[in-house]
C-alpha cells in the first residue's frame, strides 16, 4: 500500500493552500471553515479527524485533501432538495462527484433515499460524507457545508472533478461487520424511520421486538449487496419508543443483524484492505461510530489519515464503514 | 478511453448475473452495488432485464480492469 500524504493543517496553512488556487476538500470545525478565504474548495463541518498521530477531536486543525494534481478540471455547485436529481448528471463524462451533505437536514434524508436510483449513478464515483459537529451538540440545523466562503445548512455542496482520459476513479469500502445467520428483516417502506418491520415475513413493532428479545441495539443491520456488506445503524429512541436509522432502509432488501462485533479493528481492517495493498489510497473517510466503538481516539491506522464522518457516501449512504478512493490508469 | 475487452453482451451469463442465477461473490464494490441495484429494479419491475444488462455492460467497459478477475470466474473465457 502506498501511504497517503494528506494531513492536518492549521488555519494559516489552509489559507495559504487556498490562495495558491489549489483544488481542495476540507473538513473541520465551523469556527475555522468560516474564516477561510474564497477559492476552489468545498468543505464541511466535522471536528473528528484522523491525523498522523491518530484520531482526534479538534477545533484547531483542518483535514485537507488536495485534488489539484489528480483532476484536470473542477467545478462546484450547491444543490437544494429540488435539484438532487441533477447531481449525478451534471458532472464530467469521466470524473469524480464529491458531495458534502449537511447532517440531519431534509436534503440529507431526501438525497440518501434517492441516491441508489439517480440517473447515471455508478458511472462515476460518488463519494463524500455527512457533516456534523461535536457529537454531544448534534441536532438539526447545526451542521454546515461550504463552497469557498459560502455556507449552507440546507443544500449539498458538490465538487465535480474531471479526470484525464487515461485515469479512472474507483471506490471501495471496508466493513468489519458481516451479516449474521439470524432472522430475515424487511421493511414496508424506504426511509430513516419504520415503526413496524417484518421478521421472517411476520409484522412486528421494531422497538418492542428489540426490547422483548434483548437484541443489542449497537449491532447494525447488514444487507448483502451482491457481496458488499451494507450496514444500517440503529438509534434507540426511548422517549418515543421507536427506532431511527442512521441510513435509510429500503423496501425489498433483506437485512439481518450483524455477527458480534470484531474486537481487533486494525487486524480486520488490513485483512480487507489486502486486495488493494499495492494501490495508492488517495482519499478515505470513516464512520464516527468506528472512532467511538473501536476507541480510535489517539490511535493511528498505519498509513491512513482522513475524516470521521456522520455518514459515508459511496454511491449511497453507508453506516459504520470505511470508504477509500483509488485512481487507476487505464 | 482504452479498455481491456470484456465478454460480448450476447453471452447468457450477463442475464444470469442480473437474475441472480449465477452464484458469485463480486469483488469490486461498484459492480456489487450496480448488480444489487439492477436485481432490485428488475424484481420491482422498474427496469427491464435488457436495460439492466445494457447499463451493467457499459459500467463494466469502464471498469474492465477492476472487474476482470470476477469475469474470469464467471465467463471463464471469451
Amino acid at each position: 500500500m502506498v501511504v497517503m500524504t494528506n494531513k492536518l493543517y492549521t488555519l494559516e496553512e489552509a489559507t495559504q493552500l487556498i490562495n495558491k488556487n489549489r483544488t481542495l476538500v476540507i473538513a473541520g470545525d465551523e469556527s475555522l471553515l468560516s474564516k477561510l478565504p474564497e477559492g476552489n474548495w468545498i468543505g464541511g463541518t466535522n471536528p473528528y479527524l484522523l491525523g498522523e498521530n491518530g484520531g482526534q477531536y479538534t477545533t484547531e486543525k483542518l483535514y485537507i485533501k488536495d485534488f489539484t494534481d489528480i483532476c484536470s478540471e473542477s467545478k462546484t455547485k450547491f444543490y437544494s432538495i429540488s435539484e438532487i436529481d441533477k447531481i449525478t448528471v451534471d458532472g464530467y463524462e469521466n470524473g469524480i462527484i464529491f458531495v458534502i451533505v449537511p447532517g440531519f437536514s431534509q436534503v440529507h434524508y431526501e438525497f440518501s433515499i434517492k441516491a441508489p436510483n439517480l440517473k447515471n449513478q455508478f458511472i462515476n464515483p460518488l463519494i463524500g460524507w455527512v457533516s456534523g459537529s461535536k457529537f454531544e451538540e448534534i441536532a438539526p440545523g447545526i451542521a454546515s457545508c461550504f463552497i469557498a466562503s459560502e455556507c449552507s445548512k440546507d443544500k449539498i455542496a458538490v465538487m465535480f472533478m474531471k479526470l484525464p482520459d487515461n485515469k479512472i476513479g474507483r471506490i471501495e469500502i471496508i466493513n468489519v461487520y458481516k451479516q449474521g445467520n439470524g432472522d430475515i428483516y424487511t421493511f414496508p417502506e424506504d426511509g430513516f424511520l419504520n415503526t413496524d418491520f417484518f421478521v421472517n415475513g411476520q409484522i412486528n413493532n421494531l422497538y418492542e421486538y428489540y426490547e422483548k428479545n434483548n437484541i443489542d441495539w449497537f449491532l447494525p443491520l447488514v444487507a448483502n449487496y451482491a457481496g458488499a456488506s451494507i450496514n444500517i445503524g440503529l438509534i434507540k429512541d426511548d422517549v418515543n419508543k421507536r427506532a431511527l436509522f442512521a441510513a435509510p432502509v429500503f423496501k425489498n432488501v433483506i437485512y439481518k443483524i450483524a455477527q458480534s462485533k470484531i474486537e481487533d479493528y486494525n487486524t480486520e481492517f488490513f485483512r480487507q484492505l489486502e486486495k488493494d495493498k499495492n494501490c495508492k489510497i488517495e482519499y478515505s473517510y470513516s464512520c464516527l461510530y468506528n472512532y467511538f466503538n473501536f476507541n480510535l481516539e489517539g490511535k493511528t491506522i498505519d498509513g491512513f489519515t482522513g475524516t470521521f464522518t456522520f455518514g459515508e457516501f459511496a454511491y449511497q449512504l453507508l453506516n459504520i464503514s470505511f470508504v477509500y478512493l483509488v485512481i487507476e490508469n487505464v | 478511453m482504452p479498455n481491456i475487452e470484456i465478454p460480448p453482451k450476447t453471452r447468457n451469463e450477463w442475464r444470469l448475473m442480473v437474475t441472480g442465477e449465477i452464484e458469485h461473490t463480486y469483488k469490486n464494490y461498484v459492480l456489487q452495488m450496480k448488480i444489487a441495484n439492477a436485481r432490485k429494479n428488475v424484481m420491482e419491475n422498474t427496469e427491464s432485464i435488457e436495460n439492466a444488462i445494457d447499463s451493467i455492460f457499459v459500467l463494466c467497459q469502464k471498469y474492465s480492469y477492476a472487474v476482470y478477475s470476477d469475469f474470469v470466474e464467471i465467463f471463464k473465457e471469451w
